[in-house]
């Protein structure tokens, strides 16, 4: 494993290079360091800011490529060498569209400060940016962690613990665990990519409303669990996913999230569409 | 007139060809029939089996595209080489957006049974089938 220190304006986060999806990248990068220049915001990209120089690596192809983002995601765009950092709602954009990309490194925790600081640059205009090996290689990933109280899901042979976001979404987090425990069959979705819904008796596992809960949003991150406000739906993110229903872009509102590796989930939810549906429970702690 | 005979999981049915698609297109997918292999559910187009047709299929060019596809439509993707055969609501699509594929075939026998059975792949998971000329 390989951290980065990322020093935006005398702010500091850790960063673990994803040598597993881009080692070429990954090794080009961090062959180059130390280097740095002067961070700006995205300003097309949604809460993004990207490094305004050009990284100083040799020509690179598209590696694992990515083509939606996450808090905490750093990714790479090899045509014009740049790197940006996904801090909120963000999807790496041109005028044309959005682009697929190169999942360069994944920033430990949550971003607090950092982030803000990032997201911060379209008012403050250009701060200076370095990226160095980190002086800390010893310490393992850190993931994110909620202090909300805790629901445990098992999804065949992979059972994983989420804290519910009883801060941000309380009428839907109250919705959904008025129903537990649930019991039935998880799916994959046949419009999301990387998203699992959870079926109870072949349905969604509550009814459908229509303005009571919270708003919801349409950027949807791995290792979240969404209540669909719509259909009533629960789902899990694993990876590259935007939910729709029949087509169209679906809201959903994060009710909880996975604390810890998704990487077991992961390993076992990628074939799911292929291997057909899995047991899932899922109760309160 | 040629037709198609097709089979997924236990379910039986035939589709004709669109009136949109020339000869030579037909022809081109006759070529790489019979086809059998493994429908599989495309996880971003909704309620859409997709069939890996062996190579060699020449289509380079879009004919009758689309992307919405009706209950019992058949489709090939030039990009993937894939039959796509909706059944419900479907669109093509990738991570990307709206993917255009062509039109070929409308299923004309057996339509109730084969969306019936496709749609079980969201349980069952992915389900042999084979795709024939029929005479």
């Amino acid at each position: 494993m390989k951290f980065l220190d990322i020093d935006l304006d005398g702010l500091v986060c850790r960063a673990l290079l994803n040598e597993a999806k881009a080692p070429h990248t990954t090794e080009a990068v961090w062959k180059a360091l130390p280097f740095g220049g002067r961070a700006v915001h995205a300003q097309i990209s949604g809460d993004m800011f990207r490094l305004l120089d050009p990284v100083p690596v040799g020509d690179l192809e598209l590696e694992g490529t990515e083509l939606f983002q996450h808090p905490g995601s750093v990714v790479y765009y090899p045509p014009i060498r740049e790197i940006a950092f996904c801090v909120w709602e963000a999807q790496f954009s041109g005028p044309h569209g959005s682009y697929q990309l190169t999942p360069l490194a994944e920033i430990e925790g949550d971003l607090g400060e950092w982030g803000r600081r990032g997201n911060d640059l379209i008012v403050s205009g250009a701060r200076p940016i370095e990226f160095r090996r980190a002086q800390d290689q010893e310490t393992p990933f850190r993931y994110p962690s909620d202090s909300g109280k805790r629901i445990e899901l098992t999804i065949g042979e992979v059972t994983v613990q989420a804290a519910l976001l009883e801060g941000g979404s309380p009428l839907a987090v109250a919705s959904v665990v008025s129903r537990l425990p649930l019991e039935g069959r998880a799916v994959n979705s046949d419009w999301g990519g990387s998203m699992t819904r959870l079926l109870v008796e072949g349905r969604e596992s509550g009814s459908g409303t229509s303005g009571a809960l919270e708003q919801g949003t349409t950027f949807h991150w791995p290792g979240y669990v969404y209540l669909n406000e719509a259909t009533g739906g629960i789902s899990l993110c694993y990876g590259d996913a935007s939910e729709r229903f029949d087509g169209t872009p679906a809201r959903l509102i994060p009710i909880a999230r996975v604390q810890g590796d998704l990487s077991a989930y992961q390993d076992q939810a990628r074939n799911q569409y292929i291997n057909g549906a899995k047991e899932f429970t899922c109760r309160a702690l | 007139m040629r037709h198609l005979e097709i089979t997924v999981g236990k379910a039986t049915g035939e589709a004709e060809f669109i009136s949109e698609v020339d000869s030579k297109v037909i022809d081109a997918i006759c070529s790489v029939l019979p086809c059998e292999g493994t429908l599989i559910p495309a996880i971003w187009s909704g309620s859409l089996g997709a069939l890996q047709l062996p190579p060699g299929l020449p289509l380079d060019e879009l004919q009758a595209s689309v992307c919405s596809l009706y209950p019992g439509t058949l489709a090939i993707s030039p990009r993937t080489g894939e039959l796509l055969l909706s059944y419900g609501a479907a669109e093509t699509r990738t991570e990307l957006g709206v993917e255009y594929v062509c039109r070929i075939a409308t299923v004309t026998t057996g339509r109730g049974s084969l969306i019936t059975e496709c749609a079980t792949m969201h349980d069952r998971g992915a389900l042999g089938a084979t795709i024939a000329i029929g005479n």
